[in-house]
């Protein structure tokens, strides 16, 4: 059987009211829950609302086991009609789940919430890179950088990319970094700097790949129409699309993650926005290989088009399409990406100051859990 | 994991058992469906393609011969034992019979994508036999 596409059809149905965050770095001392229930307070403050409007609660478990909406509720103190937890990260599924919720009312007012303290507690990356210990660990395959260098290795062989416009991800997102108060790395980064630096799992090096960080975030999701109710400025879900391919782990060209673009031909055609109708961008960027390929999966660049793409500047403020305004994960803070979607509702409310996209009023944040599941969002100033 | 604290794999566990075996013969083996003939690889108890349970017969030989699809070279140990393997490569095969292969290549500083290979059966220990790879002169 082909894959059928279905479009969900989510416009009007919610809107974002709460943003808050952290700071990012490191917690000693603190658990998750109590990190994340930090994010919360400041995103209840943001909506200008108690904890006894929340009839909903969305957490993200971490990689360890903490977060579970079991764990925040007694801590929290609340009984909320709708509770649930996901373990996906990045914040586009537990988005996705909560507008979901309401359009199906089983709840009105929902809180997301992820806190974490991996970097105290020394959570690493470095573990195997597959579920099939036995196949893959006696051979060194450590670390999940492992399939991404290999994933940007293919991409050079296809269309020619080189180190140096891979090296302009990690640059330009410095850049931004620099002008984000809440970003864990802040010193300047130039191409030759980058270039200089020495590989860790080649071809990618220290400054491809993300470090973990201790932090919280939340974000406070209503009914559309109730929007106008609470103290910020709404900000609107126009468009959501996943796709799950746990299967695809066999295809021959997997990690090039091919199924990308069956969320991007559902997301656009359920929202009635297109591409080129997007001001700024999110990808979650655990890699910086994640940048070129999500470019060109969503087709805001042909396919190896990025490269070129990134080495003229385009994604930096002032370019055709700025990209992780934040920072990203490479240089404002890990947080399993859930501070793309923080960031893409400050830029939408225009709140950003010297990083901020001039007129910014559509926002597009796409992200993938592992290599067998992404999922996209499209945000809007308008309903 | 061995005693020794290198990275070894579980050759005992039942579903793996028939690989470890053959490679220790020299032979590179994978499940093939009785049902539907799928190859499947990495192993599994049943068939995902037609969900017939498999049985120890499903393992049959395959060409222990592929090519290079992609590569990484690890300039990091991210374990122990690793520190004086660094640099060291781990490719990823399409073996010509289908599945992909995670492994190494040995005996080269000259990998390239589409390059081809054919198995190098390494004894590791007298229990377990790595199949690792070279590249065909």
């Amino acid at each position: 059987m082909s894959t059928s596409s279905p479009s969900a059809n989510v416009r009007g149905k919610a809107a974002i009211v709460g943003v808050g965050t952290t700071r990012q770095g490191e917690h000693p001392g603190r658990s998750a829950e109590e990190i994340g229930i930090e994010a919360l307070q400041l995103a209840l403050d943001n909506a200008g609302i108690d904890k006894s409007k929340i009839d909903g609660l969305i957490t993200c478990r971490t990689a360890e086991g903490y977060g579970i909406d079991t764990a925040y509720g007694p801590l929290l103190g609340i009984d909320p009609a709708f509770s649930a937890t996901l373990d996906y990260g990045t914040c586009n599924f537990s988005l996705h789940l909560a507008v979901m919720a309401i359009a199906s009312g089983m709840a009105s007012t929902i809180a997301l919430i992820y806190g974490c303290n991996q970097r105290t507690n020394r959570v690493r990356f470095t573990g195997s890179v597959d579920r099939n210990r036995s196949f893959v660990e006696p051979y060194g395959y450590l670390h999940i950088g492992g399939p991404f260098a290999m994933a940007f290795r293919r991409h050079q062989h296809l269309y020619g990319t080189t180190e140096e416009q891979l090296g302009h991800v990690a640059v330009v997102q410095r850049e931004y970094a620099r002008m984000n108060p809440l970003s864990v790395f802040r010193d300047p980064l130039s191409i030759e700097d980058y270039l200089a630096s020495p590989y860790l799992i080649a071809p990618l090096r220290r400054h491809d790949i993300t470090m973990i960080s201790d932090g919280g975030a939340a974000l406070i999701v209503t009914a559309a129409d109730r929007a106008k109710d609470f103290r910020a400025r709404p900000i609107y879900v126009l468009g959501v699309a996943e796709h799950a391919a746990p299967r695809a782990s066999e295809l021959e060209d997997n990690l090039m993650r091919p199924w990308l673009k069956n969320v991007a031909e559902r997301l656009y055609g359920s929202s009635g926005i297109d591409r080129k109708d997007v001001n700024a961008l999110y990808i979650q960027d655990p890699f910086s290989v994640y940048i070129p390929m999500t470019l060109e999966a969503y087709g805001f660049c042909a396919p190896g088009e990025s490269g070129p793409f990134l080495q003229q500047g385009q994604t930096r403020l002032g370019g055709k399409l700025p990209v992780n305004t934040n920072g990203g994960q490479l240089s404002e803070a890990y947080m399993w990406g859930w501070l793309h979607l923080c960031e893409a509702v400050r830029q939408l409310r225009g709140e950003c100051g010297q990083r901020q996209v001039k007129d910014a009023k559509i926002a597009q944040y796409c992200s993938t859990m592992a290599i067998m599941r992404g999922a996209a969002t499209i945000l809007g100033v308008e309903p | 994991m061995s005693n020794d604290g290198r990275l070894l794999p579980d050759v005992s566990s039942p579903l793996t058992a028939p690989f470890w075996q053959a490679a220790r013969e020299r032979r590179l083996v994978m499940q093939h469906c009785a049902g539907c003939g799928e190859i499947r690889w990495p192993p599994k108890s049943l068939c995902p393609t037609c969900l017939r349970a498999g049985t120890v017969d499903d393992w049959k030989q395959v060409p222990d011969s592929g090519t290079i699809w992609s590569f990484a070279v690890y300039h990091r140990a991210f374990h122990p034992s690793l520190n004086d393997k660094i640099p060291y490569n781990v490719v990823y095969i399409k073996l010509d019979a289908g599945p992909m292969f995670i492994t190494n290549v040995v005996r080269t500083n000259d990998l390239a994508i589409d390059r081809r290979v054919k198995a190098y059966y390494d004894d590791v220990t007298p229990e377990v036999t790595l199949v690792k790879f070279q590249l065909v002169p």
